[in-house]
């Protein structure tokens, strides 16, 4: 491995520490300021940066990071720490001048990009650049401080419930307006806004601090997040485009978190995990109502869900026994061979190769909507004065379904047989030595993994209207995979946060759709190489994955004998 | 006589999948990586022996261009092969084998992707969007050989004949040279051999290399066999040849030809099967429920696989 | 105080009942006999020791006596019945081990470890974990609790929460035993427990398994230090190259000229170790 030498020691930190401060402060003013200023030639760039003291909600990005990397390192000096509270004040400070400069790049390359040329870069954008550089420079000169070590902070119960709110509105907010972003280079550069925001947060000790108040005010936070994602709908103006995404989004962020069980929490690697969302799809699809449906009963919606969850458990029962003694690399081979007989058997049960249940490769269409105790969800509903489409009626029925499989996850995960596979991912031999029932545990989690994706394939089945053969191919399962590796092992956070990039970028970056699979195997394969444990990881998959780095261990080891438990599968 | 047609059908497509199993079954022994983006290799090893090809002036199908397709062929599959060791799994050895084999996917699904996208930019290249046909080389194509009641592709011959020779190589190789015989030790027990003065890096590196050559004979095989190639052609084959390497006993070179064509006689066999669950839409199902009922009985191959249980 | 025994479990007695009948244990590797025509009788609340030349085959006899092994002939006969060779129907049925080489969890902390040894123990399954009633918290607080005591018992009480890779040596083969005990086990199995320990810590594990003792458990150890067997045993074991030696009294076995010669050989150039070896069996007579 190349190791890139250092440049800026930490004798050189000695000296030139002071001036560092300076020139961070003055890159961040700067940086603050250009905001007013004009960044792009004409008006079509991103989200339209040439007025003057008129900041697009880019540029007031850009005045954000710079008033962090000023403000932090401000504080730096000013705010003393107390007691065995430290706040990462210099941490902070480092990561947003980084932010701010990969910011203010990718704003510069896509305004040239999409005009055509540097040259339609103006002033502004150039002392915004500058600014950064400077932020850059500054942080980088300037010595490093401890950890932050804000996860014993308190204040008031108020305060923090308010905060709860805050964030939890901050994060509606941040994505609905995501969502509403047309301009692909609009759509990365916020996304690269709130990486080096969150990045800020995390050095400061701010998600410390978070984690400590959602542990401290749990209820309070769980509520907090439905009411958003309640509202969300709400935001969206009667435009039902968004929600189709949002739907889209949350089945497969439902199906993700149950291949986090499996995967996630059994150890156990499934690569044909598509089929069991095929097989809850197919038998809701078999069940309904379509006029291409080839069962001739149709129980009602509450009872397919059951049978399709049922379906998939048992195939899941049906493949696991056989496999799940021999050792993890066979399994993951033989998923992925179960996933293409599940393939191919569905297309082959066309009436010619087999008995006709699925119509082949044409799969069964027209599937009607639900009706759930007399609402339709079809049809457009009016609440609260705005119109909301069918697929915001989906979306409510599927946070209910995520909602259920967040709570099966994390309440497995926190007892007994979650002991039981970390134990199993540890030391399984000694696992087994200890009375653990191994192959019990991780049959249970492959079959639960299966019946969690049923469940989430009958829904599917009525949103997508139609549900055929080719939908499930080897690509989905790494799909799935992928969101759970990229966005963290093992947390519920983790697993939304790597869903929904993996659904919604391909959907806002048009403008790569050709290349999305070839970013997606690099976004892998690098991914593995610096951050196996994903974006946002539990503590316990941190150390597994990175054995030899004492120093986390230690880190890990203090955060535990202050908060009592290994940060797990909650919600941070 | 039809089963003895599906019997030379079966043994020719096992060749292929004979072929193919050695590297994975190789690297697997060695460093327990299931090499999932081997399959690429096999299809890589097919589009270097087209650009070879293509390269060579005139549009002839002479078989003195034959030679050349395979050096190129090799050489593309190693190179790339080679390069996915160095900069992919190496960096990982030591990681929990979650992220090798991540990795493995994404490097797998990043070769597909650059072939499909690139392929054809080059200029004088055919798009590889869609399946490209693969010239029909005189003498190893062509009319097909009658035996009595049996009917033989040239190309089926062809394979069969590159995998006994491949096989012989194989066996003078890793029995009777000192680089075999540093593999044989590097795959019981890694530690030991380095302690011995084996340079292990560079015998995984020989190891990937080995696999490639022979995918890339397959490749070419495969090409002439079935007139065009695709960059998806990695996929399936290299799953089934990974299913033929556990059949035969993962670790074992000889276990991977014995696995691969009794895989290839089991598919011949499949569709012969009347009425449902037979012919030719089935037989993949039947060779991957050949898989599992071989991992249940006897989940160390027909051969008895040669990788040590590291408890 | 609340004992280490689960009231449910063993019965505090030493009746000298036998617990552990293995009969002609025989274990073969291909052609090689690892374990040949073995028998071992322990008895309620016995220390037994097991002794021999590195390669004699104790680890694998203790590997066929919990599972680990379906031995090639013999039988294992556990509390009068026949021991199916799983490793966890041995524990359930009430034998727990320890292993050569440490295998802790250690990723999970102490407390985590032991509570991982109370699994067989508990079944709190899936639904009550996803309903979580009162029976779960009832569960999980009994388990924890437990899983603390053990820890105070075996003297770990202050590394509730450190991570098990962080603990010393001496620590961790704590650790390892009390994760055992959190099996409810009647006999304990452990293999090499003052393996690289110096003289203190091999007092405080001498001490540990008198204590276990008293709680009317039976104890098996394989061990290479010599003075600390003859402390402990009530009877040894000897094994060389896979046979029965001698089995008796700690006395019996250390005057037993068969026994020095398997260790230390008798030519001229171990005539000081075999003083040594006689002056220390002579001082505990």
């Amino acid at each position: 491995m190349i190791t890139i030498p250092r440049v800026i020691t930490p004798e050189l930190q000695q000296r030139w520490d002071p001036t560092g401060r300076w020139v961070g402060i003055a890159g961040g003013v700067a940086l603050a300021v250009s905001a007013l200023l004009p960044w792009a030639y004409s008006f079509a760039a991103l989200d339209g940066m040439t007025l003057v003291g008129n900041p697009s909600p880019l540029q007031y990005c850009g005045m954000v990071l710079g008033l962090l990397v000023s403000g932090l390192i401000i504080c730096s000096r000013l705010i003393k720490p107390r007691g065995k509270i430290r706040v990462g004040w210099v941490r902070g400070a480092k990561a947003a001048g980084t932010g701010a400069l990969v910011y203010i790049a990718i704003i510069i390359v896509a305004i040239a990009l999409e005009l055509g040329g540097l040259i339609n870069v103006v002033y502004g954008g150039w002392i915004a650049l500058l600014g950064a550089v400077l932020a850059f420079a500054g942080t980088r000169l300037m010595i490093m401080d401890k950890p932050a070590t804000l996860s014993q902070a308190q204040t008031r119960p108020t305060l923090e419930i308010l905060l709860v709110a805050v964030v939890m509105g901050a994060a509606l907010i941040a994505t609905a307006y995501a969502l509403n972003i047309d301009d692909g280079g609009s759509f990365v550069s916020f996304i690269a806004f709130l990486g080096a925001f969150v990045a800020v947060l995390f050095r400061v000790g701010a998600m410390g601090f978070l984690s400590g108040v959602s542990q401290r005010h749990r209820k309070v936070l769980i509520l907090a997040a439905f009411v958003v994602a309640f509202l969300f709908p709400f935001t969206q103006g009667g435009s039902d485009a968004n929600m189709s995404i949002a739907t889209q989004v949350i089945i497969f962020a439902a199906a993700a978190m149950g291949l986090n069980i499996t995967v996630g929490l059994a150890g156990l690697l499934d690569l044909g995990y598509i089929a069991f969302l095929g097989a809850g799809a197919f038998t809701a699809a078999v069940l309904s109502r379509s006029a291409f449906a080839t069962a001739d009963i149709h129980p009602p919606f509450i009872v397919v869900v059951l049978i399709a969850g049922a379906v998939s458990a048992t195939l899941g029962l049906i493949i696991g026994s056989p496999t799940l003694r021999v050792s993890g690399d066979y399994l993951a081979i033989v998923t992925l061979a179960f996933g293409e007989i599940f393939r191919i058997t569905m297309i082959n049960l066309d009436g010619e190769a087999g008995p006709n249940i699925t119509h082949g490769s044409n799969g069964i269409p027209a599937i009607p909507d639900l009706t759930l105790f007399g609402f339709d969800f079809g049809r457009p509903h009016v609440l609260l004065g705005i119109p909301l489409g069918r697929f915001s009626n989906y979306y409510f029925l599927l946070l209910v379904l995520i909602a259920f499989v967040i709570l099966v996850f994390v309440r497995l995960n926190n007892s007994r047989i979650g002991r039981g596979w970390v134990a199993i991912r540890e030391d399984e031999k000694a696992a087994e030595a200890m009375g653990v029932n191994v192959f019990g545990l991780k049959l249970f989690a492959f079959a639960s993994g299966a019946f969690l994706a049923g469940i989430a394939g009958a829904v599917k089945a009525h949103q997508d209207i139609s549900v055929t053969p080719d939908q499930f191919i080897f690509l989905e399962s790494a799909f799935l995979l992928a969101a759970i590796v990229l966005g963290g092992m093992g947390t519920v956070l983790g697993v939304l946060v790597g869903a929904t990039l993996l659904k919604l970028l391909p959907e806002k970056l048009r403008f790569v759709s050709d290349f999305r699979l070839m970013i997606f195997a690099l976004l892998l394969i690098l991914m593995m190489r610096f951050r196996p444990e994903g974006m946002i990881p539990s503590q316990r998959r941190q150390l597994e994955f990175h054995e030899e780095d004492e120093e986390l261990a230690e880190r890990i080891e203090e955060e535990v004998e202050e908060t009592g438990a290994l940060r797990g599968a909650g919600v941070l | 006589m039809d089963i003895l047609q599906q019997l030379i059908n079966g043994l020719s497509l096992g060749a292929l999948y004979a072929l193919i199993a050695v590297g994975y079954t190789v690297v697997y022994g060695i460093i327990q990586l299931i090499n999932f983006a081997h399959g690429e290799i096999f299809m890589i090893g097919a589009f270097g022996a087209l650009t070879a090809w293509i390269l060579l002036p005139g549009d002839s199908l002479g078989i003195w261009q034959l030679p050349i397709m395979l050096v190129v062929g090799m050489v593309a599959a190693v190179g790339t092969s080679l390069l996915t060791e160095r900069f992919a799994y190496r960096p990982l050895r030591n990681a929990p084998r979650l992220a090798p084999l991540i990795t493995a996917i994404g490097v797998s699904v990043f070769l597909q992707e650059f072939v499909r996208l690139f392929y054809g930019r080059i200029p004088g290249f055919p798009d590889a969007r869609r399946a490209i046909p693969f010239p029909q080389i005189n003498y190893v194509t062509g009319p097909a050989i009658q035996l009595g009641p049996i009917t033989i592709q040239r190309a089926a011959l062809f394979t069969m004949v590159a995998l006994v020779i491949c096989w012989v190589f194989l066996y003078v190789f890793v029995n009777r040279t000192r680089m075999g015989r540093a593999m044989q030790a590097t795959s019981q027990d890694p530690d030991t051999a380095r302690l011995m003065g084996i340079n292990v890096d560079r015998i995984i590196m020989v190891a990937f290399a080995l696999g490639a050559a022979l995918a890339a004979v397959a490749g070419l095989a495969w090409g002439l066999r079935y007139t065009n190639i695709d960059f998806r052609m990695g996929f399936l084959a290299g799953l089934k040849a990974f299913t033929a390497a556990v059949l035969g006993g993962i670790g074992n070179i000889n276990g991977a030809v014995v696995g691969g064509l009794v895989l290839g006689l089991v598919e011949g066999m499949a569709t012969l099967i009347p009425g449902t669950f037979g012919g030719s839409a089935w037989k993949d199902v039947w060779a991957f429920v050949l898989l599992i009922l071989v991992l249940v009985f006897r989940p160390q191959g027909l051969l008895g696989s040669r990788v040590v249980d590291r408890a | 105080m609340r004992t280490a025994v689960d009231a449910s479990g063993v019965s505090a007695q030493a009746d000298g009942s036998p617990i552990l009948v293995a009969e002609n244990v025989t274990m073969r590797f291909g052609g090689l006999v690892a374990v040949d025509s073995v028998n071992l009788n322990v008895s309620r609340g016995e220390i037994m020791g097991l002794i021999g030349p590195n390669g004699a085959g104790k680890t694998t006899f203790f590997n066929c006596l919990t599972g680990l092994y379906l031995p090639t002939a013999g039988s294992v006969i556990f509390e009068g019945a026949l021991l199916p060779p799983k490793p966890r129907k041995v524990v359930i049925a009430g034998m727990a081990r320890t292993f050569q080489n440490i295998r802790l969890f250690g990723n999970m902390t102490a407390l985590e470890n032991v509570m991982v040894g109370r699994y067989c123990r508990t079944n709190t399954g899936p639904l009550t974990s996803i309903l979580r009633g009162p029976k779960f918290h009832r569960d999980e607080k009994a388990t924890s609790a437990r899983a603390q005591e053990l820890l105070d018992f075996v003297g770990l009480g202050n590394t509730t929460d450190n991570l098990a890779r962080h603990l010393s040596y001496g620590d961790q083969r704590r650790l390892e035993i009390a994760r055992a005990l959190g099996t409810d086990p009647k006999l304990l199995l452990l293999d090499e427990p003052t393996a690289g320990m110096n003289p203190q810590e091999t007092r405080q594990a001498e001490d540990l398994i008198f204590k276990i003792r008293d709680q009317g458990l039976a104890v098996v150890v394989i061990e290479h230090d010599m003075r600390f067997i003859f402390n402990l045993c009530d009877r040894v074991l000897c094994l060389v190259q896979g046979k029965t030696l001698i089995e008796g009294t700690p006395t019996e076995v250390q005057s037993d000229p068969r026994v020095i010669e398997a260790y230390i050989g008798t030519g001229p150039e171990n005539a000081a170790e075999l003083e040594a070896f006689e002056e220390e069996g002579q001082g505990n007579a």
